[in-house]
C-alpha cells in the first residue's frame, strides 16, 4: 500500500514536472539564437505584455512591442524612439536578416511566435506579403504614402496594399580612386562604355572593377541593376516571364565580355581577399551599394579623400538616367503582433521621423522618405572621405527604377547558377540565358 | 495464461511510468513531426498561404529534377571519396602516433600535444574555419597560391570558388576536421591490444608489415567496421561545411542533398516539395544502412 502512495506521488510530481515543461505560455517571446537587450531601464523579460492601455484623450498607443532586426544602430534608434514615446517600450531583438526570414517563416506557418516588428530585406519580402502573415498597413499609412519613393514602396506593396514600408534605401552608385583617377589620368564614365576607355590606360595588373565570380545570389542583384540599366526586366507587369529577353542576353553577353577583355577583377566578393584587393588598389573603381562609403570607412581609413563617387553610368549614350534598387530595407508589422497599434507607430516613426532619419544618414544610408531627403543636411555635407562629395547628389541624378521581385530568392538563385555555368564555360551567354528563361517558365516562377 | 500476464503487468505498472516521460515527449517532438512532414510531402505550401493537396506531384516532379540528382550524386562522390581517404589516414596516423608514444621517440608532453592537435579541429567552430580556409585557398591572397607562386609554381586558382577544384576542397575541409575524432578509437583500440601477440609473432620471424596487416588489422577490425558505419550515416548528412564556404556554389558543384532540402523548403518555401526530398531522402540512408548491416555485421548475424 505503501509503495501504491508513493508510486502516485511520484507521478503527480512526474506529471507536474512535465505540464510546466510542455505547458505554453500565452505571451511568450522566442529569444533562442537571438542576442536580445531590452532597451530601457526596464528588467530583463522573455515575455511580450500584450495590453493596449488607453493613457490620455488622445488614446495614444502604448504598451511592449518587440523588434526584430540585424542592425546595432536599430537599437539605438529604438532608445531614440522611446525618449519621444515614453508610453511604448521597445524590446530590439538582434537577428541575423536570413535567420529573421527563416523565424518569420514558421511563425507564420505555425501561427505562433512572431514579433511586433521586423526588419526584412525588401526584395525578398514579396512571398511574406502575398500571403495573410503580415498587417495591412495602406489605411495607416493613408495620404503618406505619396510622400515615399515609388520605388521601394512598391517593393512592400501586394495587390495595391502596402504592407511594410522602406526604412533606408541603397542604389547602385560608381564608388572610384580619385588619386588612381588622377595618377592614369582617367576620367569619370558616363557610360559602361567608358569602361574600356579606362581599361586602356591602366597597367596590365589591374583592373576596372571587380565583377561576382562566381556569381551566386549576390552577383544576381547586381546582373539584375545591369539589366534594368539595359532597359530590360525578367518578370512583365503582370508577374509572367519575358520570353526571348534581349536585354537579358545583351546583359548575359556584356558580362563575358567584361571577363574575356580582363576588364573586370573577378573573384567572390565582400571577402577578406576582396576587400584586401580593393585596399591595394588593384581595382579602380566599383559599382556598388552607394552605402558602401560606412564600410569603406571602417575598413580603410587611411584612403580618406582618396575615394570619390559618382551616379551610376549610363547602359549607353541617350539611356534614360536611371539607377535601381540595390538594398532596401523595410519594416513589416506581422499580423500576429499583440500590439498592431504601437507596432504601426514605430515602423511610420522610424521609416520618416528626422530623428530616425538623422541617425541613419549619419551611417550613409539614405532614407526612401522624401521630405527628409528634401531637407536633411547631413545627406548635403559634402563628405570628406569620398572627397567632397555630396552624397545627395549622386543619390537624386538618377531616377530608382522599379524592380518587379516576385519569388526573387529563388530566381536569384537559379539566374546565380546559369551565370556561373556561363562563367566556367558550360554555356555560352544566350544558352545561358535561353535555360534560365526554360527553369522560371519549369518551375512556375512568378504567375 | 493471458489472465497470469495481464495480472501481471497490472501489477507492475509504474516501472512503465517512470519510463513515460521520454516516451511522451519522444513521440511530441520526433515521431510527430515525422508523420505531420509525411503529411507535408503531398501538399503544395509555401507555410503562407493555404496548402492544396497534390498527392504525389511533389514525388513526380522530384524524380524529374536534374538538381535533386545532382545534389544526389555529390553527396554519394563525397561520401565515398571520404570513406576511401578517411579510414587508411586514420588508421595510419593513429598507429604513428602510437609508435610515437609507445618508443617515447619525442618525449611525453610533444606525443600528447601531437595527439591533443589532432583533435583540434573538431573542436573549432565552423565559421572560424571557413575563413582559416579562405584566407589560405584564396586566389590572390591565399597562403597556398602564394607558397605554390615562390616555389616556380604559377597558380591562380580560387580553389574555393572554382566548380573543378570547390567539391575537393570540402572533402579536405571535411578530413581535417574529422580525422582527429576518428583517431581516438582506433588509437584507444591499439592500446588495448594484447602485446603477447606481437611478441609470439617476433618469436615466428614476422615483420613490423607483417604484423600490421596479421595481427593489428584483423584485431582492430570492430572498431574500424564501427567508423565505417558512423562515418557514412554522418557524411550522408553533410551539411554545415559546403553551406559556410560555398552555399552549395559555383553553379551546384557543391550542392548536397541537404542543402537542396534546406534551399526548398527555408530560402524556396517549397515545403512539400522540400518534405518530399526528406522521405526520399532517408529512404536512401535506411537501404544504405541495412547494406552496411548485411555487409558488416554479417558473421555476427550468422
Amino acid at each position: 500500500m505503501r509503495k501504491y502512495y508513493i508510486s502516485l506521488l511520484i507521478l503527480i510530481l512526474i506529471a507536474t514536472t512535465l505540464f510546466l515543461g510542455i505547458g505554453c505560455k500565452k505571451e511568450t517571446t522566442e529569444t533562442t539564437n537571438a542576442e536580445t537587450t531590452v532597451a530601457s531601464t526596464a528588467s530583463e523579460t522573455t515575455e511580450t505584455v500584450t495590453t493596449v492601455a488607453e493613457t490620455t484623450a488622445e488614446k495614444k498607443p502604448s504598451g511592449k512591442i518587440t523588434v526584430w532586426s540585424w542592425h546595432d544602430l536599430d537599437k539605438e534608434v529604438a532608445e531614440l524612439f522611446m525618449k519621444e514615446n515614453p508610453n511604448i517600450e521597445v524590446e530590439v531583438v538582434k537577428i541575423g536578416p536570413w535567420d529573421i526570414e527563416t523565424k518569420l517563416l514558421t511563425a507564420i506557418a505555425s501561427g505562433r511566435g512572431a514579433p511586433d516588428v521586423a526588419a526584412v530585406v525588401s526584395r525578398r519580402f514579396q512571398r511574406f506579403a502575398s500571403g495573410t502573415g503580415m498587417t495591412d498597413l495602406t489605411e495607416y499609412v493613408g495620404d503618406d504614402a505619396s510622400n515615399y519613393l515609388e520605388a521601394p514602396l512598391k517593393e512592400h506593396m501586394y495587390d495595391g496594399k502596402i504592407f511594410a514600408l522602406p526604412v533606408t534605401v541603397a542604389v547602385m552608385a560608381c564608388l572610384y580612386r580619385r588619386d588612381l583617377f588622377e595618377k592614369y589620368g582617367l576620367e569619370i564614365p558616363e557610360t559602361m562604355a567608358d569602361l574600356y576607355k579606362i581599361k586602356e590606360k591602366l597597367p596590365k595588373d589591374m583592373y576596372v572593377m571587380p565583377l561576382f565570380v562566381p556569381s551566386g545570389q549576390w552577383g544576381s542583384d547586381a546582373f539584375r541593376v545591369y539589366m534594368q540599366l539595359a532597359g530590360g526586366t525578367i518578370f512583365d507587369e503582370n508577374g509572367k516571364v519575358i520570353q526571348n529577353n534581349a536585354a537579358g542576353k545583351q546583359t548575359m553577353n556584356y558580362y563575358k565580355q567584361l571577363i574575356d577583355d580582363k576588364v573586370v577583377m573577378t573573384g567572390a566578393w565582400f571577402t577578406p581577399e576582396s576587400y584586401a584587393a580593393i585596399g591595394e588598389g588593384k581595382v579602380v573603381l566599383w559599382l556598388t551599394n552607394i552605402s558602401e562609403p560606412s564600410n569603406l570607412m571602417a575598413k580603410f581609413p587611411e584612403l580618406s579623400g582618396k575615394w570619390g563617387m559618382a551616379p551610376l553610368p549610363l547602359w549607353e549614350e541617350g539611356s534614360p538616367a536611371i539607377t535601381a534598387e540595390y538594398g532596401v530595407k523595410g519594416f513589416c508589422v506581422p499580423a500576429q503582433s499583440k500590439n498592431i497599434p504601437a507596432a504601426e507607430e514605430f515602423v511610420k516613426w522610424i521609416c520618416s521621423s528626422k530623428t530616425a532619419q538623422d541617425k541613419f544618414a549619419q551611417n550613409f544610408w539614405f532614407s526612401a522618405y522624401k521630405p527628409y531627403l528634401d531637407s536633411s543636411e547631413i545627406l548635403k555635407q559634402p563628405n570628406e572621405y569620398l572627397g567632397g562629395t555630396i552624397p545627395l547628389d549622386v543619390f537624386n541624378a538618377r531616377e530608382i527604377k522599379y524592380y518587379n521581385f516576385i519569388d526573387w530568392v529563388q530566381t536569384s538563385d537559379i539566374l546565380g547558377q546559369e551565370i556561373d555555368a556561363m562563367f566556367g564555360g558550360e554555356k555560352t551567354p544566350d544558352q545561358a540565358w535561353n535555360d534560365f528563361e526554360s527553369r522560371l517558365i519549369g518551375e512556375k516562377l512568378g504567375l | 495464461m493471458i489472465k497470469k500476464y495481464k495480472n501481471y503487468y497490472f501489477k507492475n505498472w509504474y516501472p512503465y511510468f517512470f519510463i513515460s516521460p521520454f516516451f511522451i515527449l519522444f513521440t511530441i517532438f520526433w515521431i510527430g513531426p515525422i508523420i505531420v512532414s509525411f503529411y507535408y510531402s503531398f501538399l503544395q505550401w509555401d507555410g503562407i498561404s493555404k496548402a492544396v493537396f497534390i498527392g504525389f506531384d511533389n514525388y513526380k516532379g522530384l524524380f524529374s529534377d536534374p538538381l535533386f540528382y545532382k545534389a544526389i550524386k555529390n553527396t554519394f562522390i563525397l561520401t565515398f571519396s571520404y570513406e576511401i581517404i578517411l579510414i587508411p589516414t586514420v588508421i595510419i596516423l593513429s598507429v604513428l602516433l602510437a609508435n610515437i608514444a609507445e618508443r617515447n621517440l619525442a618525449g611525453k608532453f610533444i606525443s600528447n600535444f601531437i595527439r591533443s592537435s589532432f583533435f583540434v579541429p573538431i573542436t573549432m567552430a565552423m565559421v572560424i574555419v571557413a575563413i582559416i580556409f579562405d584566407l589560405v585557398l584564396g586566389q590572390r591572397y591565399g597562403t597556398l597560391n602564394i607558397l605554390l607562386n615562390s616555389l616556380g609554381i604559377t597558380s591562380n586558382i580560387d580553389w574555393i570558388h572554382n566548380p573543378n577544384t570547390a567539391m575537393w576542397v570540402i572533402l579536405l575541409l571535411r578530413l581535417w576536421r574529422n580525422t582527429g575524432y576518428y583517431m581516438i578509437f582506433v588509437y584507444a583500440g591499439l592500446k588495448s591490444l594484447p602485446k603477447d601477440v606481437y611478441e609470439a609473432a617476433k618469436v615466428d620471424g614476422a615483420n613490423s608489415l607483417g604484423a600490421f596487416f596479421k595481427i593489428t588489422l584483423p584485431l582492430l577490425k570492430n572498431i574500424i567496421m564501427f567508423i565505417i558505419f558512423m562515418s557514412l550515416i554522418w557524411q550522408f548528412q553533410l551539411f554545415d561545411e559546403p553551406w559556410v564556404l560555398t552555399g552549395g556554389g559555383p553553379n551546384n558543384a557543391t550542392l548536397v542533398i541537404l542543402i537542396y532540402l534546406y534551399k526548398n523548403i527555408i530560402e524556396y518555401s517549397r515545403i512539400g516539395y522540400g518534405s518530399a526530398i526528406s522521405y526520399v531522402f532517408t529512404l536512401i540512408l535506411i537501404l544504405i544502412a541495412i547494406l552496411q548491416l548485411r555487409v558488416f555485421f554479417r558473421e555476427k548475424v550468422k
